[in-house]
């Protein structure tokens, strides 16, 4: 056996003994995934991955690299079609003047199938599944690079942004407390919330009561039909303003009411769509405008924000993680999540890649199991 | 509804035990006429779940494994069309113990898709890990046998054959699962207890490929592909099923 499967033989088992030691719900400790052990690990693994790919390329490795180009254009070619078809159904089916913009990318979308075409021709001369498992290989590879490289330079941050509020965020708060600088501006402008069966009954309106007795001001919200008071410090007294979680109101609004006896000031306001309903929470989304700057000209983009669907601008990922809605201010507060990671073209490049080279290497160009002279022995029994 | 899901859960399992022991008694025409039987019922239980859940059906444990017949009898046709080999009582076994499992489980029919589940990679990160892990169960069957009966090289050449069409489905349901939540949770591997033992799937399945290259080693391929299949058993079952694991794999 040579050096090198021996080596990759350790390598493997090793990992697999240090993936079940951590993932061991009871015994096991999560911090093996990210100890120094599984790091040399990988890296050692990432190493013999571009060892063996390439002593399995010996003597086609110029086929071996121009393979990997072609690979690589084939796969833009079909992206850039799939991706532009796409925005040029959209955009046929808005009509009017979308039309030209559907006949552009059309074009584009024809220039990814040619792409596509002629490159595919190339692989299918080039590679054979040998090709194939070391393109695999190298793959492997890619994707540890991508991951160290997150591992060392991600930067992650949360965003909690109010619905509707007007102030623009340019900074998100890291785990450690820093900031981290998006490059850029953002505006929550609206949140909507739908759900797969709403109950029928659920309140539509936030009452909001705050009474003033000897100097002292008192909050309390209808719920259920009565009204409860709000814990105390949450209406915080601040000058002549009175802070209750993002919102204010002026002291000077708390006004004698002929039906109290002490000065109080009703709020009564639709609560937010989307969050009146207890049911089950299909989907939600944020519309967001984005300021940025483009080669020192100004820019706005209007951006919907959903799970599953995130937004970049200027090397920043923004995700929609979470919603949370007070009942107390009546607001919602959006949480979202930016996200700078060096490493992530990598390790998704070397995914897709791994995906298409294993599924050539195992299914392309194989011969058929040679037939046994009695097929039954072959079968079941 | 639950009446019907249970009569086809039932005649599912029944039509494939019958083309299980039709295939054992080598009449290999009627066990595949019965198991072409069972896949009908098979389809006829997705469309009943997909009803009751208003979705597509692969909500639970329950529905996951009433869907492995639906790919179990394609993947055993392919085999004997494609590979020349007749594996019909291997992969009847297999839907019989898939749908004895979903039988088992506890009938959720309502279900309702969550956000992060609303998205274009569910389906095929799904149906690829139900195929990968159809096949690896016929493997592991395929170990099992070629361990006592009498043509243990014919046997285990067959489990081979399997893994290596098996190896590119949970190559597939690994990283697309990892792509998926490059874009959900904004991060692409989260080192989720289900997620390390999907790797340790993977990895068992690779040292197997690994071991396969060297003859010396051939004693290992067996021990190898029963210890995958049950590291997919863990994967599947235990880390679903345990209580006193927290995963962000867990929906319900």
């Amino acid at each position: 056996m040579s050096g090198l499967l021996k080596a990759t033989l350790m390598v493997l088992g090793a990992a697999c003994v240090l993936l079940a030691a951590g993932a061991f719900p009871v015994l096991g400790a999560p911090d093996v995934f990210r100890g120094g052990v599984m790091i040399l690990l990988g890296v050692v693994a990432a190493l013999l991955a571009l060892w063996g790919g390439w002593r399995l390329a010996e003597g086609m490795r110029a086929r071996f690299i121009f393979g990997l180009v072609c690979t690589y254009f084939t796969a833009s070619g079909l992206i850039t079609a799939w991706m532009y078809g796409c925005k040029a159904v959209e955009h046929a089916m808005l009509g009017g003047a979308m039309w030209f913009g559907a006949l552009a990318m059309l074009c584009t979308t024809v220039v990814g199938v040619l792409f596509a075409v002629i490159f595919g021709y190339f692989l299918i001369k080039l590679m054979t599944p040998r090709l194939w498992l070391a393109g695999a290989h190298w793959c492997c590879t890619l994707i540890v690079l991508g991951g160290m490289l997150d591992f060392c330079a991600e930067k992650n941050g949360y965003i909690y942004a109010t619905a509707g509020a007007p102030d623009k965020i340019t900074e998100a708060c890291m785990q450690n407390g820093d900031k981290l600088p998006l490059g850029f501006s953002l505006q929550v402008n609206q949140f909507e919330v739908t759900h797969h069966d709403a109950p029928a009954a659920a309140p539509q309106q936030y009452h909001l009561l705050i009474t003033e007795e000897s100097g002292q001001y008192k909050a309390s919200i209808r719920m259920a039909d009565q009204w409860l008071p709000l814990p105390e410090g949450s209406l915080v007294k601040d000058g002549d303003t009175l802070r209750l979680g993002n919102r204010c109101f002026s002291c000077a609004d708390v006004r004698p009411h002929p039906q109290l006896d002490c000065p109080s000031l009703l709020v009564s306001e639709p609560i937010p769509a989307g969050v009146r309903h207890a049911g089950a929470v299909k989907e939600y989304s944020a519309a967001c405008t984005v300021y940025t700057d483009h080669r020192g000209r100004s820019e706005t983009r209007q951006e919907t924000l959903r799970v599953n669907y995130p937004i970049a601008c200027k090397d920043v990922h923004l995700y929609l993680l979470s919603y949370d809605y007070n009942r107390l201010t009546n607001q919602v507060t959006v949480v979202l999540q930016a996200r700078q990671a060096p490493g992530r073209w990598y390790a998704l490049a070397g995914m897709v890649g791994l995906i298409i080279c294993t599924a050539c290497w195992s299914w392309w160009k194989r011969p058929a199991t040679t037939p046994t002279p009695n097929n039954e022995e072959t079968s079941a029994a | 509804m639950n009446t019907l899901i249970y009569t086809l859960s039932i005649g599912t399992l029944l039509t494939s035990l019958a083309a299980c022991v039709l295939a054992c008694c080598h009449k290999k025409e009627h066990a595949a006429g019965i198991f072409l039987g069972s896949w009908l019922t098979a389809l006829a239980l997705f469309v009943a779940n997909g009803v009751a859940a208003q979705a597509l059906p692969f909500g639970n444990m329950r529905h996951v494994l009433c869907f492995f017949p639906l790919v179990l009898v394609p993947a055993a046709w392919y085999m004997q069309k494609f590979r020349r080999l007749n594996l019909t009582a291997y992969f009847a076994a297999a839907a019989v113990l898939s749908m004895v499992g979903a039988l088992c489980m506890p009938l959720q029919a309502a279900w309702r898709q969550m956000p992060a589940l609303q998205s274009p990679w569910f389906a095929p990160h799904v149906t690829s890990y139900v195929v990968a892990y159809g096949f690896l169960a016929v493997s592991a069957i395929l170990a099992v046998v070629s361990c006592c009966g009498k043509q243990q090289e014919l046997h285990l050449r067959a489990a081979d054959e399997v893994v290596t069409l098996a190896f590119p489905f949970l190559t597939f349901g690994l990283w697309s699962g990892a792509l998926w939540a490059d874009e959900a949770w904004a991060r692409y591997w989260a080192w989720d207890i289900k997620e390390a033992w999907a790797l340790i799937t993977w990895c068992v399945y690779l040292l197997y490929f690994h071991i396969r290259a060297y003859k010396a080693w051939a004693g290992w391929q067996r021990p190898l592909l029963i210890l995958g299949f049950v590291a997919v058993l863990i994967t599947f079952f235990v880390v679903n099923l345990l209580p006193s694991i927290n995963s962000v794999h867990s929906y319900n």
